[in-house]
């Protein structure tokens, strides 16, 4: 392939990906809005994420008053997860995962999924 | 359609389905095939080639195929994969369906292994890694060693398995979903087969989608971890100059991932004789029962799917954008927040969906839907994923090359 071409592929496959990221997030970010406007009654969830980045956004989104304050779970493995889902699993909580860290560990979180109340957006 | 060859094994337990549409150049899965440790009996080949050709990649090893169609699908239509794996499960007469790459390589002990894992499991579906090797002195293909494969030039060797097995962290881009995907073939047709969506057109595609829905549907999805297939370099495996469905990026359909969050199990487009075999109480099928919708043959053509010489990246009926689906319908358009797909808000779905004549007139009114101060925050939000992404791409393609260099591989 033409280098041309390869440096053209790569950036393709790095803007789709990263697009994907930015919608990814924005999309959790309006839909916990969203949930907070017209579903007030459902305030109570813990918020799944896979980065650290995302949960520092969350944080300022807080800080501007934009969305209330959630409890965070930053899950960079599947190992993560079972210890985390193990001891907080008795609450009630309603779990809403990113679809991001829903895809990344869909082996556990399916079942997590059977087993409680758990949305993805 | 047109069989070059029907298989005459009365009752194999595996069937093998690999996929041409007139672009392979070599089969040579099929060589290795022939020097398994177990009956020949006990498995069989099956080959669906899309188009017309007759390989000559195929004919050295012609004595390894049992059943070899010819889908005469016309030259102008664009190749699509799931109507492959279908016309492969319809065809099949073994219980257990594999549908695997056909230019790797595997030892002797492959179809024994599988047989093995669904003796001992019930309810799964099993995938198999694969070892890649970016040496391109292995093209074309020249027979090398196992050990050579997983030598010099191996990206995915880590403690004698592949990185795809070892991971916990990215499983989903990590392993080779499309090298090796095995499930019983009552399985495949109870989720309604390999789905026909046009969103699976071209490179993005492949045996995921079904195995999502088969986990959706309870089944446990399997990786081997000592069985592995071998794939050694060739030009085109990318997908450069391909159509592309809708994907996330690196290549793995958005379209499967949705099914994969929504719990649906059943095609957004089902194939007419797995649908059949679905509502009837005889599975066998056969090889005559197969049908391709004569409304492909003009979707799926390739001056359809192109502007000039680019592609139209991703024709899809459903998009999301900002965090609301929004859905093409015969009327209009209709927009609502991704949370009330969920059965815990979907009451709240009519009241709360919005409706347009145009896509753009939907657009604007779903983000009058957000907040003021958020709607200005979602351009930083998206500045700042930009930039830590790449830094953090930047940081390992550097670390890649490095590791690169000191294999020695160029």
């Amino acid at each position: 392939m033409l280098l041309t071409n390869r440096i053209a592929f790569r950036w393709h496959q790095f803007r789709d990906e990263t697009q994907g990221l930015v919608e990814g997030f924005q999309s959790l970010v309006v839909n916990l809005v969203y949930l907070r406007l017209k579903f007030p009654e459902k305030q109570s969830f813990v918020v799944i994420l896979d980065s650290r980045r995302e949960a520092i956004m969350l944080w300022l989104l807080w800080l501007c008053n934009i969305l209330p304050r959630y409890k965070v779970w930053v899950i960079r493995r599947t190992g993560d997860l079972e210890l985390r889902s193990q001891r907080d699993f008795g609450g009630e909580m309603l779990l809403v995962a990113s679809a991001r860290v829903f895809c990344k560990h869909y082996g556990l979180l399916v079942e997590l999924r059977r087993q409680r109340r758990f949305i993805v957006l | 359609m047109k069989f070059i060859k029907r298989s005459d094994r009365t009752q194999p337990k595996v069937s093998l389905i690999l996929l041409d549409w007139s672009v392979r150049e070599s089969f040579h899965l099929l060589d290795y095939l022939g020097k398994q440790d177990i009956d020949r009996d006990l498995f069989e080949v099956i080959i669906i080639e899309y188009y017309s050709r007759i390989s000559d990649a195929i004919r050295p090893f012609e004595a390894q195929v049992d059943s070899w169609l010819l889908l005469e699908m016309p030259n102008d239509c664009y190749y699509h994969k799931h109507l492959m794996y279908n016309a492969g499960i319809v065809t099949a007469k073994g219980e257990i369906c594999v549908i695997c790459d056909s230019d790797a390589m595997v030892k002797k002990g492959f179809i024994r292994s599988i047989i093995t894992e669904f003796e001992n499991n019930s309810g799964i579906v099993l995938h198999i890694d694969q070892f890649r090797n970016a040496r391109k002195d292995f093209y074309p293909f020249n027979y090398p060693d196992f050990a050579e494969v997983t030598g010099k030039g191996c990206i995915n060797k880590v403690g004698g398995k592949t990185r795809g097995v070892m991971d916990d962290k990215d499983t989903i881009h990590n392993r080779n979903y499309g090298a090796c995907m095995c499930a019983r073939r009552a399985d495949l047709i109870e989720i309604g087969g390999a789905d026909e969506h046009i969103d699976y057109l071209g490179h993005i595609c492949g045996p995921y989608d079904m195995t999502f829905r088969l986990v959706n549907s309870g089944h446990r999805e399997i990786w081997h971890q000592a069985e592995f297939m071998y794939h050694t370099w060739h030009p085109g495996q990318a997908g450069e100059d391909n159509y592309l469905g809708p994907h996330d990026g690196r290549h793995v359909s958005t379209t499967a991932l949705d099914a994969l969050i929504s719990g649906r199990v059943l095609p957004l487009l089902e194939n007419a004789a797995i649908r059949q075999l679905r509502l009837s109480s005889d599975k066998s099928g056969g090889t005559n029962q197969f049908e391709i919708a004569p409304a492909y043959l003009d979707t799926w053509r390739k001056d359809k799917l192109r502007a000039g010489k680019q592609w139209i990246a991703g024709k899809t009926s459903r998009k999301v954008r900002h965090g609301f689906v929004v859905n093409r319908t015969p009327e209009g358009f209709i927009g609502y927040p991704k949370v009330l797909d969920h059965p815990t808000f979907s009451k709240a779905r009519e009241a709360l969906e919005l409706r347009a004549a145009t896509e753009s007139m939907l657009l604007e009114r779903l983000d009058n839907e957000i907040p003021g101060r958020l709607r200005r925050l979602l351009p930083v939000i998206s500045t700042l994923t930009y930039l830590s992404r790449a830094f953090g791409l930047a940081f390992l393609y550097l670390q890649r090359r490095l590791l690169r260099f000191s294999q020695g591989v160029v």
